[in-house]
């Protein structure tokens, strides 16, 4: 009986991707809105970072508009990241900036889009009691798919450096993972 | 909307982005720049000068503390010989800075290990802010002497039945949790709170001249000095198992300050501690020539009084001052052995008499006020118990005593007799008659990176 159900449910998923494959220059219609949305998922320090801080669940927002030229759009972003250490040591992060994205120019169901930006990131760090903003970059792709026509499904996954080396006696920068589910809407701007 | 609002926006965010922080925190934090040693002994550096427990009896007075009343001569008490710390927290004015759980097992009779030479063991910490801090509240979760053992009555006396056991760092070992006896007889006993009274559960410690930390600096040091090398008695605890009445010998922290007396179980706040700061490569040092004989020399900051270093009298004395509100306690019930049972009742018939004999007259506000007197005596400045002055030497007859490492500021110093090889010295700290001011009464200006002495 279970070997039924998952044989029919490959059938209709199959079946389904054959209709969105269909419905392509529609789709292709919803990116060129502006779209706002929301994501939440799994947020992770790297590299050295990952020695003082613990992995944690955190959230945000955005909000996209197009560009003339359509490949591309410009997105505002903003995401609260709590992380927690092994020992009394915590920061919270609110990383604003905005980025370019670029839409590869594939025509699949499954939409991939390359994305950079810079802004700025709100570091409070406690005990030290630090609370400061600093200058940031990211990087990250996002594969969506839209869910009707006025919402869309993705899986972002970025990678944000908090810059810190110009300060005095710098020697580290911040380096963290964001992955999470979004869904977010076209607008009719 | 249009473009050129967010192409405003972006560049907004760019420009803000010139006047950002100055504290570069991902490297902060895998810095440490704070440092806590945490040492055993009296004295600030060195070993313990105070009488040895080596050379004390373990049945005899004073290492055997006089609420020893059921058995007094245990035939299978041995000394402790390790003292176990279950470190939970550290707080600095009660910012927390330390949640890493540290377990130390300390064995009592090194003098070469870091608790008890002078070192210190370093505990594990994040920094704390920028600030002045004045007291750490230090967790301990358990604190446990080893050998203790228990007795159980047979009616018609008692004999040696195992030795007491605890959970300790998830595993059985040998001893008694002292944390748990802790608290304030006849006090903490009668509060609604009472079952969740430790005292040092933080035991707060004040550090002396308090702490100005900066993360400027690359190290700043705290140390925490709690007295325990040759500073412990022995108890005995009361209870019953099965209908059977039984007694544990144990060891704790002496009784000095707050008597424990016959028949009590709780040992009080007795644990004494003191916390100091420097910033390293930004101290003083000072020789101090006290005079001939053996004497314990001490600094303190000139802006404090010697009289929050000590007592007016002893913890014995100071208890008798209760008088009335000092009720005695019940006979312990012996179990299911007749003759006892029937010594039990007789001694429970003088119990009532003597206790109604000192309640005559007693109301709740003349016991409340007598106790409120005697806490105010042993209590000390902020609930920090006993004070103990930051700096402590030892200068064995005559020499000078060497203050390294001090903080740069104005003190005045003192000294207390003191023979180690005086049996009856065990176990005691100093009266506040017993400080003798030096160098005249004057003052000593501590500065960085210079030698004073007198």
């Amino acid at each position: 009986m279970r070997k039924h159900l998952t044989v029919l449910s490959v059938f209709l998923l199959c079946v389904s991707l054959c209709s969105e494959l269909s419905a392509a220059s529609s789709r292709k219609k919803y990116f060129s809105k502006p779209q706002i949305g929301l994501w939440y998922g799994p947020i992770t320090p790297l590299f050295e970072t990952n020695e003082h801080l613990d992995p944690n669940l955190g959230g945000g927002g955005f909000f996209r508009y197009n560009l003339p030229y359509a490949p591309l759009k410009i997105g505002l972003e903003s995401s609260y990241q709590y992380y927690d250490s092994e020992g009394v040591a915590e920061m919270r992060l609110i990383p604003v900036y905005t980025n370019l994205l670029w839409l590869i120019p594939i025509d699949l169901p499954i939409r991939f889009q390359l994305k950079a930006g810079a802004g700025l990131c709100k570091v409070r760090v406690e005990p030290d009691d630090i609370n400061q903003w600093d200058p940031m970059f990211m990087a990250g792709t996002e594969i969506s798919f839209p869910a009707g026509k006025i919402a869309n499904i993705a899986l972002r996954l970025d990678y944000l450096c908090v810059y810190e080396e110009h300060l005095k006696g710098a020697t580290q920068n911040g380096h963290f993972f964001n992955a999470g589910i979004s869904l977010y809407f076209n607008l009719n701007l | 909307m249009n473009f050129r609002k967010i192409y405003l926006l972006l560049l907004i965010i760019i420009l803000s982005s010139l006047s950002c922080g100055k504290d570069p925190v991902f490297t902060e934090m895998s810095t440490n720049r704070l440092t806590i040693r945490l040492k055993g002994t009296f004295e600030t550096g060195g070993v313990s000068n105070f009488a040895s427990m080596d050379s004390q009896g373990v049945n005899a007075s004073p290492f055997q503390d006089d609420s020893v009343d059921e058995v007094t001569a245990g035939t299978n008490d041995v000394k402790p010989t390790t003292l176990m710390l279950d470190i939970a927290e550290i707080r600095l004015s009660g910012k927390k800075i330390s949640n890493y759980r540290q377990v130390l097992e300390i064995p009592i009779g090194d003098n070469t290990h870091p608790f008890f030479n002078g070192e210190g063991i370093e505990l594990k910490t994040d920094d704390p802010g920028d600030g002045y801090y004045d007291s750490v509240q230090f967790y301990i979760r358990k604190m446990v002497f080893d050998n203790a053992k228990v007795y159980q009555s047979t009616g018609s006396g008692f004999v040696y039945e195992k030795d007491s056991t605890v959970i300790f760092h998830e595993n059985t070992r040998n001893g008694l949790d002292v944390n748990q006896l802790m608290v304030n007889s006849y006090w903490d006993s009668l509060r609604l709170e009472q079952s969740e009274i430790i005292r040092v559960f933080p035991m707060v410690i004040p550090i002396v001249g308090g702490m100005t930390y900066n993360r400027e600096n690359d190290e700043t040091v705290l140390e925490i000095r709690l007295v325990i090398k040759n500073f412990i008695k022995k108890y005995e605890y009361d209870y019953y198992e099965d209908g059977v009445y039984k007694v544990c010998h144990y060891y704790g922290p002496s009784d000095w300050l707050r008597d424990v007396r016959a028949g009590e179980t709780d040992i009080g706040r007795n644990l004494h501690g003191v916390a100091r700061s420097y910033v390293e490569g930004q101290t003083g040092s000072i020789s101090v020539s006290p005079g001939a004989g053996n004497r314990y020399v001490v600094a303190i900051p000139s802006t404090d009084d010697i009289s929050e270093y000590g007592i007016s009298a002893t913890g014995v004395s100071l208890r008798t001052t209760v008088g009335n509100s000092d009720l005695p306690l019940p006979p312990s019930y012996p179990g299911a052995y007749i003759d006892a049972v029937l010594d039990y009742y007789l001694k429970y018939e003088k119990y009532k008499n003597d206790w109604n004999t000192k309640a005559t007259g007693l109301t709740v506000d003349l016991y409340e006020a007598a106790w409120d007197t005697y806490e105010d005596e042993v209590h000390g400045d902020k609930s920090y118990g006993l004070k103990i002055p930051p700096y402590i030497g030892f200068s064995s007859s005559g020499a000078s005593v060497f203050f390294p490492d001090m903080t740069p500021g104005s003190y005045k110093f003192y000294y207390c007799e003191y023979n180690p090889a005086t049996t009856t010295n065990y176990g005691k700290l100093f009266l506040v008659s017993e400080f003798i001011i030096l160098n005249s009464g004057n003052p000593v200006n501590i500065i960085a990176g210079t030698n004073a002495g007198f």
